[in-house]
This record gives C-alpha cells, structure tokens and sequence, in this order.
C-alpha cells in the first residue's frame, strides 16, 4: 500500500520560498561541511615526511590495531548479544515478553561513560565488589581494565541498537515463510539459517553501524578502562600535539568510511517481500522446558548493564566519600547542561527544517545532496568534530575559540542527522492534499504551511528535538574540547570527578543524568510509538 | 448453475470414482475424530475424513469453519488437541505421537505463496532439496519449470514475478520434494478473476499431470465444484458432506450444504397423494428424490435453484393493482450481464430467485407466476430439518 | 589529563562556604570538600598525630605562628590593577577577591587563559598591551616575556622573600608558588629506606619490576622527561625509558589516578606530582602511601608558578606590590592549604609530611623555562614506543 506523502510532485508557484529554501539548505549544509575542511588543511599543513613517519609509527599502529580489534569486538559481541534477546522476545513463548523488551532496551538510557565508571568502581582492584569478596578469601579479581573490561562495557550499553532494529525486522517477518521451509524438508534450525536470517541481515547491519560508530567516538569508556584508542589518544595529543591530533583525526575518519562501506556490503540487496501479504505474525516458538529457563539470559544482561551501574551510583550516594579534595557538585552544573542542550535541540531542528522539508518532498538531487552532507555529523566523532572546530576557530576567529556559541555549533553539527530524520519522517506523513485544500481556501503558501502543516508535523519534531536534546546532555568529547574555561556540565564534572577519583562526588550528577536520559527517552519512544508487543 | 457446467467438471481424467469415500487400500490420508482448540474456541470438531491416492479433494466452507486448521494439521504445522492423522498408514499425529512438518512427506502452497524473496525462482524450487545431488536437483528442477511452464522465468526474483507465474512457482517448489500429499491453501484468491479460471485448469493439469494426492481449502465454491474429484463441505470445524461435486450440489444433505453451493431456494409444500402442494403449484412426488411414502401429509422445503425456476409476468402493473392470484411479486432484480437474477416473494411469503435471460425484462414490483422448469430430481429437506 | 598549559589541571574548587571562613579569617582547613568529610577528620581521636591532619583541624590558628608575612604588614593597595592570569579562576579567584575585599577602593580585573595565550598577548600587543601583572602557571612563558624585555625588575624586597632558584636571576619575575616531583610509594609493600634517591636507580630494581606506574600523557611528566633529556641528553633519556618499560611500568590517564593506585596496592610506586599524594591522604589519611623524593636529578624538579610586573603596567608600584601580596602569610598559605602545593616563602610549611622547599634538592643549573619545550620530548617518548 503507497503511503500518500509529499513525494507526489505537487506544482507550486512560490518561487521565492523555493529559493530561500534552497538557500537556507545550502547554508546548514556548508556549515556542516567546513569544520571538517578546517581538519583536512590542518592535516594537510603537516609536513609530509613527518606525517608518514607519525602515521606509521609502531606507536600509531598500536592505537590502529586497539581501535581495529575494539570496534569488531564489541559489534560481534552486540549481535551475539542482541541478535538471540530479539528472537527470545518476538518469536517465543518466553514468559513477561513485555517487560523483558523494556528492560532490555533500558541500557540506552545509560551512557557508556557512567557505566565505565561504575564497572571500574564496583569491579577494580580496590572495588567494592573486591571489598565484599576479600572476607571469601578470594585475592583479586581479573582485570577489568583493558581490552576485556571495555568490550564489556560498550557490549552492555550499545547492544540495545542491534536489539532494536532486528526485533523490528523480526516482526515484519512472513512466518509463512519459515511455515513453507519446514514444509521443504527444512527442521526449525536449517529454516532459521535460510529464511530469517537472510531477512535480518539488513536490520543486523545497520544496528551494527550504529554500535561501531558509537565505539569509534567514545572517549569515556577507553579513558576509565585504560585502553588506548583513537579517541583518547586525539584528545591527549589535542593538547600538546595537535599535527598528531588531526592526523590521527584523519585515520579515524577513514576508519569510519570503512565502517560504513562494510555495513553497505553486509545489508546486501534488500529485496522487499516477494508475497504481497506483508508481514504475518503466524506461530510462536514453544521454548517447552527451556521456558524457565530462558529468561536468565535477558535477566543477566539487564543485571550487569542495568543493576551495577545503578546500584554503585546508589552506594555512593549513601555511603558518601566525596573522593578527593575540593571536588564537589553543584547544581549549575545541572542548569548549564541542561540550557546548552536546549539550545542545541532548538537550533539543530531549526537548521533541519528546510533541509528535511525539500527532502521529504524528493524535488530534486540537490535536495537530496544537502541531506546526505547533514549525515556527516552522524559519522564523525565528537572528538575529531571538536579537534575541527579549535582548527577553525583559532586560525579565523579566535575570538570565538572556546565560547558557548562554538559548542552549540558542534552539537548541531554532530546531531543534526537526528533531527533531519525526524523531521522528514513527519513531512511525509502528512497528506499534500491538506495544505493544498488551505490554498484553495486563500492562504498563501507560507501561510498554509504555518497553520496546516506545521501543527501536524510538529510532534515529530518535537520528537526530534528530544532526541538531540539527549545526546547532547550525554556528549562527552566535543564538550571537554571546546566548552569555555569554567564552564561545567555533568559530564564534565564525571570526567573531572573521574580523574580526581572522587567518584562519591559523581553519584549525584550521574543519577542525574541518568533521570533526565530516562525522561527524554520516554518522550522520543511516545513519538515514535515505540511497539513493546 | 446449469447442468451442463456440472457435467463438463465431472468428465474428468481419471474416470468416474463417484464413490462418496475410497477403498482402504487406497487411503493416503486418514483423519479420525481430530479435533483442535484455540483458547476457548472450537476450530476443528470430531472430524473425520479419508482420502484417496491421487484424488483432488477440497475442503469447501465459509471463513472460520476451520479449513485452513484442518490443512494445517495436516501438515504438521499445528498438534491436534484430540484424534488421529494417519498419513499412508502411520500415525503422524495424535495418541501422544507428533511428527514434525519437515519430517512428514506433505508439501503446502500457501495461500500467497510464501516465497522466497531474497532467492530467485529457481533458487526457490530447488530449496527442498538440499539433501539431493546437485545433478539430480538440477534434473529435478528441470522437469518442474517444464511441467509447470515457466522456463523463461528461472533466474527472476519473486517480486518480478506476475501473481500467476509465482503461484507456479510455488506449486513447482512445492512438488519438487515429491511428497505424498500436496496442500493448497485457496490457491487462487490472490489472484486476479479472470486468471483464476485459466490457472484452476491449469492447475489441475499440473497436479494430474504429477500424479499427485492434492487437498485444496477454499472458500469459492465455483473453484472447488470446476477443480475437484470430491468436495467436502465443511462449517463450524466439521464436515457436512464429503463427495463428488455434482452429488454434493444436487444431492445436498443439509440446507448449510444446499445454500453454500450455489444460490438455494426452498419452497414449501405438503406432501399429499403423489403430489408435493406448493404455492406456485403442485410438484409431482416423482420430481422430489428420494421423498419416500412414509413423509406422506408432512411439510417439506424442497430445493430449488434460480435456473430450476421462472418467473411469468401477469397483467399489467399499474397502479396499486395487481392479478388476484399472482403467485407472488418481484422485489429485487439483479442484472448480471448475461443474465438477470430476480427475487420473487410468493404470496405465503417463501422467496425464491429465478435466473433470467437477459432479454426478459421484469420491472420491480411486477406481479409474477413462477413455474418450476427444472428437468432433474428436486433435493428437499423435511420441515422440522435446522439449517 | 593536561590543560592547555601543559600544568596540572587544577582540579579543587573552593565552594562558598569555605570562602566565607577563608575571608572570616584564614590559617584554614576548608578542604572544600563536602563538611562532612571535615567533620570526619575532625572527630577522629584514633587518627594519627599527622601535622597534616592536625593542620587540618586547626582552623583557628592565626597567621603569625604559620611563618610569613601577613597582608596586614605589607603595603597598601588601591587602584585598578588588570591581571593576567594562566591559573584558572577556580584556583586562584577566590585568593584573588580575598586580597581584593582587603582594601576598599582597590579593584582587580582579571583576564583568565592559557598562560601561553596570554603571553603571545602581551607580546603582539606591544605598547598597547593593557596587562599589569602577568600570573602564569609555569615558568616558561614568564621567562618569555623576560626575554623579551617585557617585564620590570622586581624590587629586593620582593625577591628576597623566595629561594633564589625560584626567581628569575635577573629579578624579571618571581616563582609564587611550586610543585616538586615526587615518587609515591606504599608503605606496606616498602618503607623509606628503600626507596632509592636516584631516578636512574628505579628500573634497575628487581623488586620494582611490575610495581611502578606513570601517566605519560601528563604535562608535568612531560616536563620531567624533559628536565632528563636537558640534563642528562636524549640517548640517557631514551634508555630510562626503555628499561622503566622494560620494568613493566603501567600507564594511566593522569598522576591522580597514578597516586590513587598507589593507595589502592595496585602497584606499589609512582611518578607523580607531590599535591595528588596529599590529596590522597586528605581522603584517607589511614591511606599507606608517603611521599618520597629524588634529589639532583630530574626526578626531583621544581616547577614554579610565578608572576611578573609588565612593563606596561600603568602603576608600577601597586603591580609590584600586588606581587608581594601574593607572597603574603595568607596567599602562601592559601596555596599550602587550598591546593596543596609548596608555598614558595620557606617560612610557610607545607602540609602533610613534606619537607618546607628548602630542604628540597631539585637539580641545579636547571634553567625552568626549558622546560616548556615539549616537541622533542614527546618524540623521544614516541620512538620508545609510548603513545603520547
């Protein structure tokens, strides 16, 4: 069925919008685009005997490989993971589905960051886990650092993307079409093989993308877990290195590209459902005797990524050691999170307006072009986008270097992309014949838009809008780089409070974020209509 | 219906087996007493059928009188809470047995073909027989694009397919295992109308062709009297009458069976001397079949069809005035093309429908005399019979 | 981490209700920390007699007895003075607004960057430049400015009240407060004796194998491998290196954590700056970590905050004075106190047990200023294999 969209070719005689559309598109567009010039001539302006010779470093490849192998690592581990927690809660007779669909999906809710520090608390040398064990006689637990400890970690909090998008390609799955396997001979392992999994590449693919490239641009994890990656190590050298800093910059984004021509590869051709029913939510795996047993796999998840980080933050709130000296929270930190996200969500669905708009309505490749380059914040790490922004600040204007007008820029940039999507997404949802029927009724253009179409689009932007609200709360990298001297924000003060070791002066801003990610995920979910069944 | 449509089904192939259910030797398939619930609800209740060796068999009936149950468990793709399926002798289901579907030798074509639709056509015929050689699967793949005429379509995709062509496909698929059973489920109701005659014929060469056991479920009794050797007619999860087609149209045995084949009218009457009294008229006891002496001074309703009546026009209408001992009037008129379908309400308030040639123009309101024209044996139901 | 002066990232933030006792009347314990951990100190019989801890209770003791010169004693000040500043705001502002609500018409207009900013303003602005008095976080950029005639000899009064190693020789600045590098040690798995005052002598100790930890990343290590490289050559520097990661040296993020571990028993020694050690113990003071130091060699080197008089200040003497004040009872023991590092005016003691500055031997004939030269060091460091 052909969902009636703004894609019909409607004609309109408002030149003049039209234009200023178009210009206010190519506006955000290059705005988007030169910081990441700046980047490419900052790197450029190495000389290049000493660039290969930073490049090719065993240093520089050490940092390659770490980066290399964390980012395969975890997204294997996330489909191991979230790949099964799908199928457990669409295609089985587990019992609680619903609520184990929440809970399991609940680790978004928690940045990578905060979990890092817990795990370090609760699982470290001098952990409290250590604490309680000691009595047992049990001498030292493995290292969580590392390698291992940041798989864990970033397994635990960006395997929810995988869960997500393959639960929804399983419930657009024709069971008839595992029905017609077992009817070919085929028991319900060789059909699963066949049939499903071929249906869930796609979904698979782009949930993976979206956990490699979170990996690639968390800097908070690997500094608590002591392991070197890119992004720690840009953002170290940013301060006193900063030719090694864009040129790492550089490799990061290549690895990047390479991410994503690798997730394009794995989605292969996707063929839309040969047989015209759609979906079909027929039989429902009998887990028989594994019934009961099944659900400690969701329930082990959801304890590790859900319990410890919450249960240590509650320990530190009630048994208080503050860390280290002069460490202490205060609540404008709270308060400039909190404006500076808004601000970022204000202006990030402002800028995406006219883009998503011309691009919902597929007028030309134009249209589309500028909704490609918005994408590119998506891609790029915070860490390498607010190297960008020093290069251009301080070699144009550097009165601007460090000001709040620049880290609201750089979360526009950066999450832009959300709020385009967004945007579209409403844009076609709405029936051109509505603001059509509002011109026959003698508004202008701009004005039918305003009265007709705007209301109705507006709570997907405001979904939007929540959306980049949150990541920018929760924004680690770009913020540290680029916010102004004194100007503290939660996840400065858990950085700050991390490096001081003080993390009993971390519980309370980390509750609160964690409260207000809570919130602002409820409100994205109620827009999109988020399916629990 | 007119006779003649009947007689054309009828001729078929294979000879005339009117037996009403086959030999045991012959049995392939065996339901005894099967019964299946969801929740609270009945869908498949006692029932019992057998099935012959290379018949076509098709389980007739409204939605939700549990046919597609009924192939399901067939295949293997749901358990029977009570009963036996008993597949060329061995029970496959029931008394605690179960065989899996993958197991069971039954091949299904579902009722939008299922598909698959990241494998191309021939891909898909060649997925059940993964076990086989590659130099028997391709012969075996080989023959099915023959038989079912689709050379030219080997390497397209499902979506590139037209509605019949991937309805061959999936019989091809479905047959390639060679299984001992073939399972349709209303094969034809995706497909365009004026497909669906060309491909029952089609099919029904296929499947002759291939020799195979076929039970197809529908709703369309059009497709189940033109495609079948036998038809069981089924409501509410059991079976009302099971049989060829032509004996379950004229011979239905009970008014559910009368009305869901075909348009049914029942006309009232009292049976006296050798003459069935009725409100157009008397209808010799000789025309009823089967009404024995012992229905003698009794009320029946006797079967008629639209093409078993007419309806004559009587005076003039005009005004309020109509002929005293007009049977009855026209109170709705349907033209279809060809011919035109009126419904006559009789004086003592029994409707029938007559079936008209297309010249023959009643206006609505028209006081009519209807005779009954019909040249075969009239089915009929004692009074106190419930639909 | 390192902020952009490539000085410790002064991490203490004096609340407002350590300000209001620093203002009521100093010599104080305000560990601007949450009371409660204050109160936990305070009201501990069983811990030990530490100077520190007893310091740290002993918030009424008056100036005098701390050693030094208070405000009271030194000259007036009024005026607007515009000060620039490479010490972050929450570090020194609230020293700043104390001295200023000391005098009534006597204003301070800060200007709060890197000190290397700062000094690049000063320079290009020539003439023009509106900075009186210059506070930088490390004696490279003073010594810059020096360089460039931009700063004013200091009067004897004021550079009498410093050790001379850490003044400008010619009196073009004066160090106001220091840090000194330090090797933390754990007390349980070593005692004082053990630990050796030469650095080369660490990675050659089988019982130090896996038990040191760094943090290279760090721009007071940076400074120290630099201090190695100046004194001892880059072959000597590079072959301490490779034998400490020979010796299974493990990496962290930053000295704080390095101190922590320390604490922790993770490993057993560090290289860090001496205030994480006391930072550490004012969290614990049951902690078993002691300070130990090096002496004449790179392992022990002093870095100095300072200031200067630009020499377009417009009031030279309230610059200069300004200057004294910072040398002050109170200043110096602000720095001891508040932010834990060696008040530079030997009357003033340092918490915790360390030694008072001039019992330090940091290495001499070290010139401060080079030690901001970071680009030959961090390739030194890149050649042995350590990703900086």
């Amino acid at each position: 069925m052909r969902t009636i969209g703004l894609g019909d070719r409607v004609r309109d005689d408002a030149r003049p919008a039209r234009i200023g559309l178009y210009l206010a598109s190519a506006a955000v567009a290059a705005a988007v685009l030169a910081p990441l010039g700046w980047l490419v001539l900052g790197a450029l302006s190495v000389p290049p005997t000493s660039a290969v010779e930073l490049l090719t470093r065993s240093t520089t490849v050490q940092v390659f490989l770490n980066s290399a192998v964390l980012v395969v690592a975890t997204t294997a581990a996330c489909v191991l993971v979230g790949v099964p927690l799908a199928w457990l809660t669409v295609r089985t007779d587990l019992p609680y589905r619903r609520a184990w669909t929440i809970l399991v999906a609940l680790p978004l809710v928690i940045p990578s960051y905060v979990g890092a520090f817990a795990f370090v608390s609760a699982f470290g040398p001098r952990g409290r886990l250590q604490d309680l064990l000691a009595p047992l006689g049990v001498e030292s637990l493995p290292s969580i650092y590392g390698l291992r400890g940041t798989v864990l970690v970033l397994t635990l909090y960006t395997y929810p993307y995988v869960f997500v998008t393959a639960r929804a390609a399983l419930k657009t799955l024709d069971t008839r079409l595992i029905d017609a396997a077992r009817t070919l001979r085929h028991d319900r392992k060789a059909a699963f093989r066949r049939v499903v999994v071929p249906h869930l590449r796609p979904a698979v693919a782009a949930g993976g993308l979206l956990s490699a490239l979170y990996v690639l641009s968390d800097l908070g994890t690997p500094e608590f877990m002591r392991f070197q990656v890119f992004a720690t190590v840009i953002y170290s050298a940013s301060t006193y290195s900063l030719d090694l800093a864009s040129l790492l910059s550089l490799q990061l984004l290549g690895v990047t590209v390479l991410v994503l021509a690798v997730e394009s590869r794995t989605r292969g051709e996707e063929r839309l459902a040969g047989t015209q029913g759609g979906s079909h939510r027929g039989d429902v795996v009998r887990l028989g005797r594994w019934r009961w047993v099944a659900p400690l796999f969701p329930a082990a998840v959801a304890a590790l990524a859900l319990v410890v980080p919450v249960g240590v933050l509650l320990w530190w709130l009630v048994d208080g050691g503050s860390g280290l000296t002069g460490v202490a929270f205060d609540p404008t930190y709270a308060l400039n999170s909190v404006s500076v996200a808004v601000a970022a969500a204000a202006l990030a669905t402002a800028a995406g307006l006219p883009i998503a708009y011309l691009a919902a309505r597929r007028e030309s490749p134009l249209a589309n072009l500028f909704e490609r380059i918005s994408y590119v914040g998506y891609a790029v790490p915070g860490v390498v986008l607010g190297l960008a922004l020093i290069f251009l600040t301080t070699r144009t204007v550097p009165a601007l270097y460090q000001t709040l007008p620049i880290l609201v820029f750089a979360y526009v940039v950066r999450f832009l992309p959300q709020a385009v999507g967004s945007t579209r997404a409403s844009f076609l949802s709405v029936n051109p014949r509505l603001p059509e029927a509002a011109r026959t009724l003698g508004r202008t253009s701009i004005g039918a838009f305003r009265r007709v179409t705007l209301p109705l689009v507006a709570p997907g932007l405001l979904g939007g809008a929540a959306l980049v609200f949150l990541t920018t709360m929760k924004e680690l990298p770009a913020t540290l780089l680029l916010r102004p001297t004194g100007f503290e924000t939660l996840v400065t003060f858990l950085w700050r409070a991390q490096e001081n070791y003080a993390y009993g002066a971390a519980a309370v801003p980390a509750l609160l974020l964690l409260a207000i990610s809570a919130a602002s995920i409820v409100v994205v979910l109620r827009g999109e209509g988020y399916d629990v069944g | 219906m007119s006779d003649s449509d009947v007689d054309a089904a009828g001729s078929h192939a294979t000879g005339d087996r009117r037996a009403a259910s086959p030999a045991p030797d012959e049995t392939i398939l065996e339901l005894e007493r099967v019964s299946k619930r969801f929740g609270s609800e009945s869908a498949v209740d006692d029932l019992s059928l057998s099935v012959r060796e290379g018949e076509i068999l098709t389980l007739l009936g409204p939605s939700g009188c549990g046919k597609t149950t009924t192939l399901r468990l067939v295949a293997g793709l749901e358990r029977p809470d009570g009963g036996e399926i008993r597949l060329e002798g061995e029970s496959v289901a029931g008394q605690g047995r179960y065989t899996a579907p993958e197991t069971r030798d039954v091949g299904v074509v579902f009722q939008e073909f299922a598909l698959f639709p990241h494998l191309t056509a021939e891909e898909n015929v060649g997925f059940g027989l993964q076990d086989w050689s590659a130099a028997d699967r391709e012969a075996r793949v080989d023959d099915l694009f023959d038989l079912v005429g689709l050379e030219a379509q080997r390497d397209a995709y499902p979506d590139e397919l037209s509605g019949g062509q991937q309805q061959r496909v999936a019989l091809a698929r479905s047959l390639a295992p060679e299984p001992s059973i073939l399972l349709l489920d209303e094969p034809f109701s995706n497909l365009d109308v004026d497909l669906r005659v060309e491909m029952r014929e089609e099919v029904r060469r296929i499947l002759k062709d291939a020799g195979v056991t076929a039970i197809s479920v529908t709703h369309d009794q059009e497709e189940a009297l033109s495609l079948s050797d036998r038809v069981a007619v089924m409501h509410e999860g059991a079976i009302e009458q099971v049989g060829p087609p032509e004996r379950v149209f004229q011979e239905p045995e009970s008014r559910f069976v009368a009305g869901f084949l075909g348009h049914a009218s029942f006309l009232s009457g009292y049976v006296s001397d050798d003459v069935v009294h009725t409100a157009v008229g008397e209808v010799p006891v000789d025309l009823i079949n089967g009404l024995s002496s012992e229905y003698e001074a009794t009320r029946i309703d006797v079967l008629v069809r639209p093409d078993d009546v007419a309806a004559r026009p009587v005076g003039r209408a005009d005004g309020h005035s109509t002929g005293t001992d007009a049977d009855g009037e026209v109170i709705y008129r349907q033209y279809l093309g060809p011919t035109v379908l009126y419904r006559v309400e009789l004086r003592e308030g029994d409707v029938v429908e007559c079936m008209h040639n297309h010249t023959e123009q009643l206006p609505v309101g028209a006081p009519v005399d209807v005779e009954v024209t019909a040249d075969h044996e009239l089915a009929w139901f004692p009074k106190s019979a419930e639909e | 981490m390192t902020d952009r002066d490539g000085a410790h990232r002064d991490d203490v933030r004096l609340p407002s209700l350590a300000r209001r006792r620093f203002l009521a009347g100093v010599g104080t314990a305000g560990l601007g920390a949450t009371a409660g951990c204050l109160g936990q100190y305070l009201g501990d019989d069983e811990s030990d007699a530490r100077e520190g801890v007893e310091l740290f209770g002993s918030m009424r003791l008056p100036p005098q007895s701390r050693g030094g010169t208070p405000m009271a004693e030194l000259p007036n000040l009024s005026g607007e003075l515009s000060v620039y500043s490479g010490r972050h705001e929450w570090l020194v502002g609230d020293l700043l607004s104390y001295i200023e609500a000391q005098y009534d018409d006597f204003s301070i207009v800060p200007r709060y960057e890197s000190s290397q900013n700062l000094a690049n303003k000063i320079l290009t602005a020539g003439d023009a430049s509106e900075a009186d008095v210059f506070y930088s976080v490390n004696a490279g950029a003073l010594g810059q400015l020096a360089k460039d005639g931009r700063t004013l000899e200091l009067a004897d009064a004021v550079l009498d009240m410093v050790p001379a190693a850490y003044r400008a020789s010619d009196g073009g600045w004066t160090g106001v407060s220091g840090r000194a590098r330090t090797v933390p040690y754990n007390t349980e798995a070593f005692d004082a004796s053990e630990i050796p005052t030469d650095i080369e002598a660490f990675p050659q100790r089988g019982a130090f194998e896996n038990e040191m930890g760094w943090a290279p990343g760090y721009g007071s290590f940076q400074a120290f491998v630099t201090a190695m490289r100046v004194l001892r050559g880059p072959q000597a520097t590079k072959a301490w290196l490779e034998a400490m990661l020979d010796a299974g040296v493990q990496r962290w993020g930053n000295e704080q954590l390095v101190a922590q571990a320390v604490a922790n028993g993770e490993i057993s020694l560090g290289f860090t700056n001496h205030y994480y050690v006391q930072r550490v113990l004012a969290n614990d003071p049951d902690a078993p970590i002691a300070t130990a130091f090096t002496r004449n060699d790179a392992g022990a080197i002093f870095n100095v905050a300072g200031a200067a008089v630009v020499d377009t200040a417009g009031d030279r003497s309230l610059a200069e004075n300004f200057v004294r004040h910072l040398l002050s009872a109170e200043a110096q023991e602000y720095f001891a106190v508040q932010t834990f590092e060696y008040p530079l005016v030997p009357e003033v003691e340092p918490v915790g047990d360390l030694p008072p500055v001039d019992e330090l031997q940091p290495p001499a004939d070290l010139d401060l200023t080079k030690l901001s030269d970071l680009e030959p060091t961090l390739e030194l460091m890149r050649d042995v294999g350590i990703t900086v």
